[in-house]
Parts: structure tokens; C-alpha cells; sequence
């Protein structure tokens, strides 16, 4: 941030508006002086920029209700408005930044009401020459410029600037200081990221279990089972053709045992037909389920028939459907004239009103055409609901008679089997047995094939369940490898963020610290030694045989230290952000305002520091009385002087003591009369030589 | 930073430490989980 310009309006002393302040801004010549008596206003040019960049004021300042400019206010007409401003020019980054921040005063009877005090315009310039209004509010800007909690370091009141080290200050300074050091920053990215983190940890667990493997493990289960089941299945197959191999064998072998035959004939004949009935019945009931599917509807349609008949017989009587005659043909008749059997059809004649009637009552052709075919059809669908029943009648009187026929054929077969069984002959008696058991157990093996079968399609419905659910789980996993992949991303930033902030709190604070005690002890000739603790306190110390202690520093050597301190932030900041190192709002060089800044210090001091300091700051802005701009400070501060201003005070008081300031062999009044009642100061440039 | 870090990781570090140095002064400042939280789903994903 390097400070461009300051125009003031009405604002306390300073009477109208002041012309603009340039600041000095050389890398060299980078101070600015401005010189002026105790109330001519520096403190209040100080303030100005407070004021402007962050809506606050020193110590030392008074009240906002007396920052109107008085003569203003008594030249004022009362309800009239009077306007009070401050202007701040600033570079920073590149771009050119303008604010100005305004509070408007209406004069009344009884005094001055102040309106509107919290209006502030910034406008920032790009190289281009153009003004911008910014989008984000103004405070905001110029927080990331030069943030508000330290600006006391850089703008301050050189009389009471030990007030920075005092005890129960150093809170303040420890934040300022993490804050400059870019640890704060630090600081809260780790926590906010571990907040994150556990976010993220938090809805990982939320996406549930991976049980891939065991899914995968249960469909591989089931596809085992059912190849065991499609194994046994065929075993099966081939064990009942087996049996029934055998059956036939014990058959044939039952034919030639010349005791059985007959009774085997019998028995084989009874059952040929039993088969043929068996086929009978199955072909009937084939038929059935073939009629009932292709002609059933027809029986449905009885109600629709109705109503068609319904609408017909309406059709009918109201004579819409006078069958032959229709308009196409009535209204040819009148046209060519003449009626069929030759009567003159002319209008009003009784033939022509007649054709008139029939044509009112004729139908329409095709419509009559329609309906004709339709009666056709729906007759001749009524029909086929007549013959749909005597179809099914046929089929069902098939299947009982098969039935009944199976029925009998079975028993008789029952009766010969007996015989068998029960022959004397042990050898007849034994095959027939035989039959009997493997009748048994091709029964029981066609029993389980079925339910094998059942079970083959119950576990294939379980292997597309599961393969859903696999396919589930794998967008689940994608998930979760995402969510830990993004955890664990979290966790190494935090890592790394934590190594900087330990590598950046050890090493900057240790490099401030000597960068403070460097500069403390060439301002200083005490012994004492500035510190800055863990906790980034900033403490004076002295070490007596070894034994470090705090000192209770005099007023003066706390002004030293003070500014030793923010000497050694900027030198530091500036540095560290041009090596890169740095986490800290981009500025890399602050200004310096300081208003009286010389006053408790003896001598020595008052050269160190007027030496120091303009190295140390990338600008300075200094406002100093004459008593404060003695020969040794002058002498320092003479080769980086870029521009010089004075505060001339005009006082209403009738005894004017003289008093001038002498720069460059010329004289320059620092109070002269005023013209008028009122007292006010005006600032002028001093030009060098 | 220390060079063997994904470039992933490296531009959640770079983003958050913007994000927390342009809310250093803020005084009224909204929840910031759910930015934070976005520049790690932005790296990655």
C-alpha cells in the first residue's frame, strides 16, 4: 500500500477544501513531512486517514460532532447542508485506489444535526485510466489491503505510541503479530480444513458398509447349488430312463415265461389303451384352453348385440333406414325433374312436397350401407357364440369319457398286476414285485426332478437379487473411495499447512525478533533485549548473571521498542513476501503515518530512529511540531525528503506571537491572524529548492 | 511447500489459504465449512 494523496473538506480545522496533499512516494525520497504548531492539525490530517480508511479515531481526538469545520457551520443557512469529507488516494497491487468517505451536517436553530455519516465511495483505477465502483463493500477491500485491527501499527500517535507494549496490551499485539506473520492465516486454514474433514468423515460413514465380497460369495454359492441341482437333475433323467429300461425288460421277460403270458398280454394290452385314452384326454384339454383363448369373447358380446340391436330398432322407427331408398337418389329425382314413373316434379305441386318428405326421412347411403353390413356381421357373430359352446360341450365330453375310460382301464390293470403278484410261481411273483418297486421310485425321482426344479428357479431369482445388490454396492464403493480419497486429501493439507505454520511461527518469529533486538539496540543504549514469546508477546528483557527479567521500561524506552517492533514488521513482512514465504494479506510494503513521533526521546534516540526509520518503512508520512524537528532529525531525515507541507494556523486572537520555521534559508509562518472571528488552518507546499 | 505433493492437494492449500486471507478482517463472516468443503470436492472429484 503506498499512499498517493489527502484533500480534506470542513473537516475540523481545516476550513473549505484543502488542496490536494501529494504524499511522497520515490523509493528514495520516500518521506513526507508536514510541519505545523500544537492544534494547527496534525493530529487531525492523522486522523483523516483513520477516519477515511477504517471509521476511527485516536486516543487523542476528539468527538465526531466536532468534526464539522465551524466556520462552515456558522456561514451556513440554517436547514441548509453542509458537507464534510476526506479524500485518500492509495496505490496497491497495480491498480490506483480513490476513497473518500463524507458525512453531511444540516444546520438548526438549536445547533448542528449530523446525517449520513457512514457514506464512503471508493473507486479503484486500472492502468487502462479507468474508475471503478467495486462490487464488494469498501471495507471489505481495503481489509484485505491493510486490515483494520492493525492499522494502529502504521497509523499512529507518536505521543502515545508505548501504548502498543503495555501490559495488558500485549494480547492485541500477539494477534497482530500472528496476523502479519501470516500464522493466523495458517492458524485457521488447519482448523477449518479439520472441520472439513470430519465433515467428509462424517458422511463417508454414511455411505454404508463394503460387502462386495460377500455378496460375491453368496451369488457364487448359489450358482454352485444350482449346477449341483442341474447335475442331479440329469442323473435323474438318466435314472428313470434306466428303470424304465428295465421295466420294459421284465416285461418282455414276464411275455416268456409261458405261466405269466397270458395274464401279460392282458396286461399290456390293457395297457396300449390306457395310454391312447391318456393321449385323448390331454389333446381335449389342449382344445379347450385353445377355444377358450381364441373364440370365448364371442359369448361376452351378448349385452354389446343388444344395444346394437337396440340402436338399429330405433334407426328403424324413426325411418332413417328405409332400405333401397336413399337421398343421393331422392335428390337426383328433383333435380332432373321427374319422378320415376314420369310425374313433373315442379316445388309446391303434392308430388314434389311427397319427394320432399321422403328425402327429410331418407337416409344417408352410406350409413345405410354400414348398418346393413353390420347387422350382417353382428348375426353371424352371434352365431359363433352358439357354436363356441358346442364346441367346448364336444371337448369336455371327451375328456370325462377318457376319464371314466382311464378310470376303469386302471382297475383292471390293478387286478392283472395283483394276479402277478400273487402268483405261486416265486419267479412271476418276484418280477412282478420288481415292477411294483420301480414303479415307486420312478415316481419318487419325477417328484424330486420337480422339486429340484422349483429350487433351480428360486436361487436363480436369488442371483439376480444379489447381482442388484452388487451392482449397488459398487456405486456405493465408488462413493466411498471418493469421499477417502478427498479425506485423505484433507489430511495432507492439513499436514503440510501444519509443517508451515510450525516452520513459519519458529522461524518468523525467531527472525522478527532478532530483526526487533537489531534495530532496538542501535536506537537504544540500554542493555535490555526485546523478545517476542511463544505467545507472541512482545516483552523487554535483561539478562543479569544469566537470569532473564522483564523490565519495567520508562515511557521513552517503550516508545523505542514500539517502534523498533513495527520498524522490524515491515522490514520482515516485506522480505518474507518478496522470498514468497509469506501467508499474509498481500501487502508487502505499509506506510507509516506518524504524528509527533519525537517528543519523550533524548537525543540519541531522536537521530537513531529519524535514521532508521525511513529505511525501514517503504513511506513515511511524519507530522512533526519545530521542537520536534530538531537539527539531529532534520539532519537524518533530510536525504529521503520527498515533499515538505506547513500547517499555518490562523487565530482569531487579537495578540499573534510570531513564529516561523526556517527550511532552506527561507521562513515559513506557522500562525498568523485571522481575517475573521473564526480560527482555521490552511496547508501549503513548501517547494524545494 | 514440500515438492512431493499432488497438485490436487496443492490447490486445496493455495484456495483455502486465499479464502482465509480475504476473510482476515471481516467482521461478520458466513460459515465458511461449506466453502472450504468445496474447494476439496472441486480438487477432487
Amino acid at each position: 500500500m503506498k499512499l498517493t494523496a489527502l484533500r480534506l473538506c470542513n473537516f475540523r480545522q481545516f476550513y473549505g477544501e484543502t488542496p490536494e496533499i501529494q504524499l511522497a512516494t520515490d523509493r528514495d525520497r520516500n518521506t513526507t513531512i508536514i510541519h505545523g504548531n500544537n492544534g494547527s492539525g496534525k493530529t487531525t490530517i492523522l486522523n483523516a486517514f483513520t477516519w477515511v480508511l477504517y471509521e476511527k479515531f485516536t486516543a487523542a481526538f476528539a468527538e465526531s460532532e466536532r468534526l464539522v469545520n465551524n466556520r462552515a457551520i456558522a456561514e451556513a443557512e440554517i436547514g441548509t447542508a453542509i458537507d464534510t469529507w476526506v479524500e485518500v488516494a492509495w496505490e496497491h497491487d497495480g491498480k490506483r485506489y480513490r476513497a473518500k468517505r463524507m458525512c453531511r451536517a444540516y444546520k438548526q436553530e438549536a445547533g448542528v444535526n449530523i446525517v449520513n455519516n457512514e457514506l464512503l465511495y471508493l473507486y479503484i483505477g486500472d492502468a487502462d485510466g479507468k474508475w471503478l465502483h467495486p462490487q464488494q463493500p469498501p471495507d471489505e477491500i481495503i481489509g484485505r489491503i491493510l486490515p483494520a485491527s492493525l492499522h494502529q501499527y502504521f497509523f499512529f500517535d507518536g505521543e502515545r505510541i508505548e501504548q502498543i507494549v503495555r501490559q495488558d496490551k500485549r494480547l492485541e499485539i500477539a494477534e497482530a503479530t500472528k496476523i502479519l506473520l501470516g500464522v493466523e492465516v495458517l492458524n485457521r486454514s488447519i482448523r477449518h480444513l479439520g472441520e472439513a474433514k470430519k465433515t467428509l468423515e462424517t458422511e463417508l460413514a454414511q455411505i454404508g458398509d463394503t460387502t462386495t465380497k460377500d455378496l460375491l460369495r453368496s451369488q457364487q454359492q448359489c450358482q454352485q447349488e444350482i449346477d449341483k441341482l442341474q447335475a442331479r437333475q440329469a442323473e435323474i433323467t438318466s435314472e428313470i430312463a434306466n428303470f424304465q429300461q428295465i421295466d420294459r425288460e421284465i416285461d418282455r421277460y414276464l411275455l416268456e415265461l409261458t405261466a405269466a403270458k397270458a395274464t401279460q398280454l392282458q396286461r399290456q394290452e390293457l395297457e396300449r389303451a390306457k395310454a391312447t385314452y391318456q393321449t385323448q384326454l390331454s389333446q381335449a384339454q389342449t382344445a379347450i384352453k385353445q377355444l377358450v383363448s381364441t373364440q370365448a369373447y364371442t359369448v361376452l358380446l351378448a349385452d354389446l348385440t343388444g344395444d346394437f340391436h337396440t340402436i338399429v330398432g330405433e334407426l328403424r322407427d324413426r325411418g332413417e333406414l328405409n332400405q333401397g331408398i336413399s337421398r343421393e337418389f331422392l335428390s337426383q329425382l328433383i333435380h332432373q325433374q321427374n319422378c320415376l314413373c314420369g310425374t313433373k316434379l315442379v316445388p309446391n305441386t303434392p308430388a314434389y312436397t311427397q319427394i320432399q318428405v321422403w328425402l327429410s326421412r331418407a337416409s344417408i347411403a352410406v350409413i345405410e350401407e354400414t348398418t346393413m353390413r353390420l347387422i350382417t356381421q353382428v348375426e353371424a357373430l352371434e352365431t359363433k357364440g352358439a357354436e363356441f359352446w358346442q364346441a367346448i360341450d364336444l371337448q369336455q365330453q371327451i375328456v370325462a369319457t377318457s376319464r371314466a375310460e382311464i378310470g376303469q382301464l386302471e382297475i383292471s390293470i390293478d387286478r392283472l398286476e395283483t394276479q402277478l403278484r400273487q402268483d405261486t410261481n416265486a419267479e412271476i411273483s418276484n418280477l412282478q414285485k420288481r415292477l411294483d418297486e420301480i414303479e415307486i421310485k420312478v415316481r419318487d425321482l419325477t417328484l424330486t426332478q420337480g422339486q429340484n426344479r422349483q429350487q433351480i428357479v428360486h436361487l436363480e431369482g436369488q442371483i439376480q437379487s444379489l447381482a442388484k445388490q452388487i451392482s449397488k454396492q459398487q456405486t456405493n464403493q465408488d462413493r466411498q473411495s471418493l469421499a477417502n480419497r478427498r479425506i485423505q486429501a484433507a489430511r495432507m493439507a492439513i499436514e503440510e499447512l501444519s509443517t508451515m505454520r510450525d516452520r513459519q511461527e519458529l522461524q518468523f518469529r525467531i527472525e522478527l525478533e532478532q530483526r526487533v533486538q537489531r534495530i532496538f539496540q542501535t536506537i537504544s543504549v540500554t542493555p535490555y533485549l526485546p523478545k517476542i514469546t511463544e505467545k507472541y508477546e512482545l516483552i523487554l528483557v535483561e539478562t543479569t548473571r544469566g537470569i532473564e527479567t522483564t523490565v519495567a521500561a520508562s515511557t521513552g524506552e517503550n516508545q523505542i521498542l514500539s517502534l523498533s517492533f513495527i520498524g522490524g514488521i515491515i522490514d520482515r513482512v516485506r522480505d518474507w513476501s518478496e522470498q514468497k514465504l509469506l501467508a499474509v494479506p498481500a501487502s508487502n510494503t505499509f506506510p507509516i503515518v506518524m504524528d509527533s513521533p519525537f517528543g519523550s526521546l533524548d537525543q540519541l534516540s531522536r537521530r537513531q530512529i529519524a535514521r532508521i526509520l525511513p529505511q525501514l518503512a517503504n513511506q513515511l508520512v511524519v507530522l512533526v511540531t519545530k521542537t520536534q524537528w530538531r537539527d539531529e532529525v532534520e539532519t537524518e531525515m533530510q536525504s529521503k525528503i520527498g515533499r515538505q507541507y506547513l500547517l499555518t494556523y490562523y487565530t482569531s486572537r487579537s495578540d499573534v506571537p510570531a513564529d516561523y520555521l526556517e527550511i532552506n534559508g527561507h521562513r515559513y509562518p506557522l500562525i498568523k491572524s485571522s481575517p475573521n472571528d473564526f480560527d482555521y488552518t490552511e496547508i501549503t507546499e513548501i517547494e524545494s529548492r | 511447500m514440500t515438492p512431493n505433493l499432488t497438485p490436487a492437494v496443492r490447490q486445496i492449500i493455495e484456495r483455502v489459504l486465499q479464502l482465509e486471507k480475504d476473510r482476515l478482517d471481516r467482521k461478520k463472516n458466513s460459515p465458511i465449512n461449506d466453502d472450504i468443503l468445496k474447494i476439496i470436492k472441486e480438487a477432487i472429484g
